[in-house]
């Protein structure tokens, strides 16, 4: 802490005579540089760094009502004129887009259920299911429009089997999985990436790899495409991410997609 | 001590000290590409002796041949060399001959002055003082000039400052190339002039000096000096780093894509070794991640920095890796449920033999065969040469390999090792409620609460270790599961103990999903709370938080000392820079460690920022958003990255703060009785 100190003195202004006003500010500053030297020293030392926190008590009732009510989701019907005229254009958009690379998982006319939406100060998001097995999630606004999220819901949502590490469902889908070289997945997942138009410049070579747990193969092959440059660790860095599924050896249909709608 | 211009040792420091400055003034100098020109157009320095210089006018800048990017000196410390001047009262002296090496900048003064050219002697006389001069050679960005203030001070300029920005000088001690031998802030200011002239005392230790924009400042500046962008590498592939900073280092880790592969050290000197062949061949990208100390922040809107913010940086270069017999399926942390069967591949049909060892050397299993269709997949169901099950946190694989078909010399010559060093998750502890109470005025309140509660966790986590409603349908999908039996209530101060009880129990109910969220700022020794009143508070460690959640957590906090006896679950810490900290280890998510993609691990998450961030009304905004989506969309099979996503649409001023995810994409969170 000294030392910290006595570093702080090793260097003084040279003032002019105009720079008296300009000389008190500095030394607030150089003060503040002290206190941080002072106090990074301290938390080196395991010493406390901040004051015992000001009672504010938390009643979990409150808390999850709180929570509950303070979600600024709310349900609509499907047949409301925002989700008809904002929303649906661009799910027509997205499973056409499918269709051209023809990996489209759904097939007929599209059941919408459980439809929520939320208006915020940039855009407006609107989750909701298709039939009962299926989520997306659609965000319009200023600066992006487009699906944020389509995926499986469910148990056999292969994502939530993986993630809770559930043996059941994870042979559940095993079973059923066809098995697609990675080679031919690639293929496909190029297909997909020019069907939208994915700027390949902007990104990473994709990581492409098939999804499993323990020794269960799910059939289904991910992709994801990484910021240049950027940090792998961070999930942020991968704005595109899409999984597909083999209907075949040499076809498959996409199973999952998201899109952080940074860059394309 | 005095640094400067009393004898030849302080004048050679003096000139190293500059040297040194400018390498942080001038990240893009142009001097160096004015010496290259030089070069280039075929004047090498033999020919422009013939223009060497007259006897050098007060005021005079000398510029290193050798180190062209560094500053100008007052002083030609080598008289004996050839100089050139290059422009008026400016000239560049040809110093290739000198050893630079911080040995020899640390001689005491009885040692005399470097020796260039293996011969010599230092200057005597004093330097001129140098008046503050404009940048030379179209040199436009931030530098500084050292030059002495008698008898026994230095003058220290700082040139091309912007009047009103706020700049820092660091120093150090030794131009010792370690990335840990970071400069230390000891003096910041703000420009009232373009030229800002500082005294300095010549008694510091300090001897090198930097000039630094704090405005701009954005954390520690990383290179990767080797291997080159775009080269093929095999085996053990020689990395050096350099890094530029104010500040010290917490971190220097080394990635190949996602996974950690290896550490740098202080003392190390930036250099470490890769085992390409942990990886499969073809390109590749090394990435180096730099965490520094950081500063202070004002994390609860006061105007007071009252909390250190680590900040990370990170640099990255493409590679092609090219091994006979590679990993297809390293990490550092596999799970322990079951089996374990490792991936290798080898491009010619190879025998091997496959060993497992404690981290004593103790042998557990072995296994011999040949390659099939390019493939090795040794199985090991974790137990020992005798049938015995174990379970330790870590284990040594060994894979040696031989051309199939060569003997003698030929296969001892193609003869190839794998060896690593992997670590387990070991399965589910169950019942880890800690009860947690509130701080009363009367130390017997506080004695019955502490046994109440404790009897209240004992119970509460037998009854866990039983109950399927917790456990899940599938225990045998979690290994190991254990019975919890230490679980100690935990102190929270001044929160009352019902109200802990209900929201700790709320947050730890779901033994897969648990999920955490604590708003707040965090630091590497604990955490302050935020200001969101419907989330906890805590104010607790990272070795406190892993023992929270069932892992083990031990000084120091490198991925040996880590037991993750985890569930999956997820947790949120919105304070500064929890992205970069201790915290995604605490709870699991250990940087490093590929969650996608990796069949052998359970998946947890954790969602923080990577920069310091703002208490107040947005992060609080932000936070919520990021759970109405997320957590309150159970029925969506909402993911975790897409309400980030979305959050950070709604909020953009956020995104500056780096919010990040680290860990698995997906994790079910409303399973029964998450709240």
């Amino acid at each position: 802490m000294a030392a910290g100190c006595n570093r702080l003195s090793l260097f003084t202004l040279q003032w002019s005579g105009k720079q008296v006003r300009k000389a008190v500010t500095i030394i607030v500053l150089v003060a503040g540089v002290a206190a941080i030297v002072f106090r990074t020293q301290q938390n080196k030392d395991g010493a406390n760094i901040a004051p015992i926190p000001a009672p504010k008590p938390v009643t979990d009732a409150a808390a999850s009502s709180e929570r509950q009510s303070s979600s600024r989701f709310v349900s609509i019907d499907a047949e409301d004129p925002e989700f008809v005229q904002h929303v649906l254009p661009v799910v027509r958009e997205f499973f056409a887009t499918l269709g051209r690379a023809g990996v489209n998982p759904l097939t007929g006319e599209l059941q919408f259920n459980k439809v929520q939406i939320h208006r915020g100060h940039n855009g407006t998001t609107c989750r909701f299911l298709i039939g009962d097995t299926w989520t997306a999630t659609v965000y319009t606004g200023k600066k992006f429009s487009g699906v944020m999220h389509f995926g499986e819901r469910g148990p056999d949502n292969p994502f939530r089997a993986i993630s809770g590490a559930n043996t059941n469902a994870l042979i559940r889908l095993s079973e059923r999985a066809i098995k697609m070289p990675q080679a031919e997945a690639e293929q496909i997942i190029e297909c997909i990436a020019n069907a939208f138009a994915i700027n390949r410049n902007k990104f990473e070579r994709p990581e492409i790899y098939p999804e499993q747990m323990f020794q269960y193969d799910l059939g289904m092959y991910t992709a994801q495409y990484r910021k240049k440059g950027s940090d792998p660790i961070n999930r942020i860095n991968f704005p595109i991410t899409l999984s597909i599924r083999a209907t075949s050896s040499t076809g498959a249909v996409l199973v999952m997609y998201s899109d952080s709608g940074e860059v394309k | 001590m005095d640094i400067f211009f009393s004898d030849s040792r302080a004048k050679h420091l003096a000139l190293t000290k500059g040297l040194d400055t400018w390498r942080t003034a001038h990240p893009k100098t142009n001097m160096k590409n004015v010496l290259l020109l030089i070069w280039i157009i075929g004047l090498p320095l033999t020919n422009l002796a013939q223009h060497a210089a007259p006897p050098q006018p007060p005021g005079s800048a000398f510029y290193s041949a050798q180190h062209p990017e560094h500053p100008p000196f007052p002083v030609n410390r080598f008289p004996e060399l050839p100089l050139y001047e290059v422009e008026p009262k400016v000239y560049v002296v040809d110093d290739r001959s000198v050893d630079y090496s911080p040995d020899m900048m640390m001689m005491t003064s009885s040692e005399g002055p470097p020796v260039p050219g293996g011969g010599g002697v230092g200057q005597q006389q004093s330097p001129p003082i140098l008046s503050p001069h404009s940048s030379t050679l179209g040199l436009t960005s931030l530098w500084i000039n050292i030059s002495p203030n008698p008898p026994t001070n230095f003058f220290l300029d700082v040139f091309n400052t912007t009047l009103g920005v706020r700049y820092g000088i660091g120093a150090k001690n030794s131009i010792d190339s370690d990335p840990f031998n970071t400069l230390s802030l000891v003096n910041v200011f703000e420009a009232t002039a373009s030229t800002q002239r500082l005294a300095g005392a010549a008694s510091s230790p300090m001897r090198f000096y930097r000039a630094v924009n704090l405005d701009q400042y954005s954390g520690a500046r990383v290179q990767i000096v080797s291997p080159a962008p775009g080269s093929t590498v095999s085996g053990d592939v020689p990395l050096e780093v350099a890094v530029t900073d104010i500040l010290p280092l917490f971190t220097v880790e080394v990635f190949v894509g996602e996974i950690l592969a290896g550490s740098i050290q202080p003392g190390q000197g930036g250099r470490i070794t890769i085992p390409s062949y942990w990886f499969a061949n073809g390109p590749q990208e090394i990435g180096v991640s730099v965490v520094n100390e950081g500063t202070l922040v004002d994390t609860d809107g006061d105007g007071v920095a009252d909390s250190p913010s680590t900040i990370q940086s990170w640099a990255s270069v493409s590679v092609t890796f090219s091994n006979e017999v590679y990993m297809t399926s390293f990490s550092h942390l596999y799970s322990a449920a079951g089996s374990i069967i490792l991936d290798y591949v080898t491009i010619a049909p190879r025998t091997y033999a496959f060993e497992v060892f404690t981290l004593n050397g103790e042998l557990l299993y072995t296994l011999s065969g040949a390659s099939s269709d390019g493939n090795i997949n040794p199985q090991w169901n974790f137990t020992n040469l005798s049938g015995q099950p174990v379970n330790d946190s870590a284990y040594v694989f060994s894979l040696t390999t031989d051309p199939q078909g060569g003997g003698g010399l030929a296969a001892a010559a193609g003869r190839r090792a794998i060896r690593s060093t992997n670590f387990f998750d070991r399965g589910v502890t169950v019942g880890k409620y800690v009860i947690s109470y509130g701080e009363w005025p009367r130390q017997d309140l506080n004695n019955s609460m502490s046994a109440m509660n404790h009897a209240v966790s004992t119970r509460a986590n037998i009854a866990a270790l039983n109950d399927d409603d917790i456990i899940g349908p599938n225990r045998e999908a979690h290994g190991t599961i254990r019975l919890d039996r230490s679980s100690d209530p935990y102190r929270i101060r001044k929160a009352t103990q019902t109200n802990d009880l209900a929201t700790l129990k709320n947050a730890l109910a779901d033994p897969q999903t648990g999920s955490w969220l604590w708003e707040g700022h965090a630091g590497a020794h604990g955490m302050i709370r935020g200001g969101d009143p419907i989330y906890l508070e805590v104010y607790l460690t990272p070795g406190e938080v892993a023992g929270l959640l069932g892992n083990s957590f031990n000084w120091p906090y490198s991925a040996t000392n880590f037991v993750y006896n985890r569930r999956l679950h997820v947790t949120v810490n919105t304070g500064c820079t929890t992205l970069n900290g201790l915290f995604p280890a605490a709870v699991g998510t250990p940087r490093g460690v590929k969650q996608e993609g990796n069949p052998w691990i359970k998946k947890s998450a954790f969602v923080g920022f990577a920069t310091t961030s703002q208490a107040g009304q947005t992060k609080t905004e932000w936070t919520v958003f990021m759970h109405d989506y997320w957590i309150d969309g159970g029925d969506y099979d909402s993911l975790l990255k897409t309400g980030v996503d979305l959050a950070n649409l709604e909020y953009p001023e956020v995104v500056e703060w780096q919010p990040g995810v680290i860990g698995y994409r997906f994790l079910p969170y409303n399973g029964a009785g998450s709240r």
